[in-house]
């Protein structure tokens, strides 16, 4: 098992995240752009939340699966994040709520054993390397930018740490421009035993780096079935939806080595995911 | 167990979903009281279902193996499984009220758990008043080919058409089971119009 994920409601009403895969037996596309997992958390009153983050997904999967060997990873995702961030404005359009709607995104490739990254909002992708865990991506949120604030010494840290507004995003897909992207042009090289994190806050708030670390040690698809579990379990009083995928990057290489070689390369890379 | 990938690219175990459990179920409305008899979509399941079971039976060499089986025809089940290469479906539960509302569950021999915890036979997932694991069992006897409600371990409470089920009560198609906020729906595929073989 190469790669897993999971998903709950949590104690909302509705699920407002959403997420997908790309296809991993796909053998021409994994050839072309690897694996992309992507991740989105819908904000928005009424179920737009929850339309909004869908369809950044959807569309940051159709635009990736557009892409030409002549067009970098990093030129891809960003080109799907614009095509994405398009969907999400012309859907707040619609509804004439413009800057209320829209959806964090975050999206992970792995392309031969090198990892790419996007992100835009406040859900995170992690490394998990040699029992760490690495934070890769900042998070857009009012909080992050009351901290610096604080730390040079333009508000006290009390009206930091208590600011109503903090949770707020700064960044997400759903704005005419997006201010502040996060992602890496040069590929991240990934070891054997490396394990790639995706997550919406509600997992991140409700779990320890080593709770995440412990769990990770698992097979994929058994750490993202966990890492929700475990969040759950603690019975928190207001828990966000929760969604993990979790990548593991070896296998994925491997399968790249099989998909050159054009006689049997397909069907063995069908059946390493099932 | 075997992975697969859902149309809208989520990854799940499609020998413990009938189908991707990571999908919003659209908004179904079921009444209960609109199933007459069910006698209709019964015999129909049935019917279609029959044919194919002449078919496992002629390539399956069953007399071959149910002499070699002897009296023990319990054993039938671990034949099935390696004839077919596969555990049958032996009938569903279908939640007509709860958090899953519009969603289909596989039972299949023996025995199937059902709680919240993916680790069971028939995971309710969204149903945080559901025990995680081992709420009740939905059992299906191929000896007898018939199928029973049995009560859990935990401390959550299994009622069958508003009854409270102490320790096991039989099923019969279209009884509604309870646990927690889900209400699911019986609907038997194997009985006395057809088994497999």
């Amino acid at each position: 098992m190469l790669l897993g994920n999971a998903q709950h409601k949590g104690k909302r009403r509705e699920q407002q995240d959403s997420f997908a895969i790309s296809d991993v037996s796909d053998a021409i596309f994994v050839e072309k752009g690897g694996i992309l997992a992507a991740l989105a958390d819908g904000m928005g009153g009424m179920s737009l939340g929850r339309e909004a983050s869908a369809l950044a997904v959807e569309t940051m999967l159709e635009s990736y699966a557009a892409k030409e060997d002549s067009e970098s990873v990093d030129e891809a995702l960003m080109r799907s994040l614009s095509r994405a961030n398009m969907a999400v404005v012309e859907l707040a359009r619609k509804h004439d709520l413009e800057g209320s709607v829209g959806t964090t995104m975050i999206a992970a490739v792995i392309f031969r054993g090198g990892l790419y990254w996007i992100s835009v909002g406040d859900s995170r992708i992690y490394l998990c390397r040699d029992g760490r865990l690495i934070q890769l991506t900042a998070d857009h949120t009012y909080a992050s930018e009351l901290y610096e604030e604080a730390s040079i010494g333009e508000i006290s840290w009390n009206d930091a740490l208590l600011h109503p507004q903090r949770g707020a995003l700064t960044s997400f897909l759903g704005m005419e421009r997006i201010p502040i992207v996060d992602r890496n042009a040069q590929p991240l090289s990934l070891r054997d035993d490396d394990r790639v994190l995706l997550c919406s806050d509600g997992l991140y708030r409700g779990l320890l780096s080593e709770e995440i670390v412990e769990e990770m040690r698992l097979s994929p698809r058994e750490a993202a079935e966990r890492l929700v579990l475990r969040v759950l379990a603690k019975d928190l009083p207001h828990q966000d939806n929760v969604t993990a995928i979790v990548l593991a990057p070896m296998e994925l290489s491997f399968a790249y080595y099989e998909v050159e070689r054009p006689v049997g390369g397909m069907s063995h890379v069908v059946g390493e995911v099932r | 167990m075997s992975w697969v990938r859902c149309d809208k690219g989520h990854y799940y175990d499609d020998e413990r979903h009938s189908s991707c459990p990571y999908c919003g179920v659209e908004e179904v409305s079921v009444d209960v009281s609109t199933f007459r008899s069910g006698e209709d979509i019964k015999a129909s399941a049935a019917n279609s279902q029959g044919e194919r079971g002449d078919e496992n039976e002629k390539t399956v060499r069953l007399g071959e193996f149910k002499t070699v089986g002897g009296s023990e025809e319990g054993e039938t089940v671990a034949l099935v499984r390696s004839n077919l290469g596969m555990d049958p479906v032996t009938g569903w539960l279908v939640c007509i009220d709860g958090p899953e509302k519009g969603r289909d569950f596989r039972i299949r021999s023996e025995r199937n758990s059902i709680g919240r915890a993916p680790t069971n036979d028939i995971c309710l997932r969204s149903d945080e008043t559901v025990s995680r694991i081992h709420h009740a069992y939905v059992i299906y006897d191929p000896k007898k080919a018939a199928f029973r409600l049995q009560a859990g371990e935990g401390r959550g409470l299994v009622y069958k058409n508003g009854e409270e089920v102490v320790f096991s009560e039989p099923l019969e198609a279209y009884d509604v089971i309870e646990l927690g906020r889900t209400k699911l729906l019986f609907v038997p595929l194997c009985g006395e119009r057809f088994k497999w073989e």
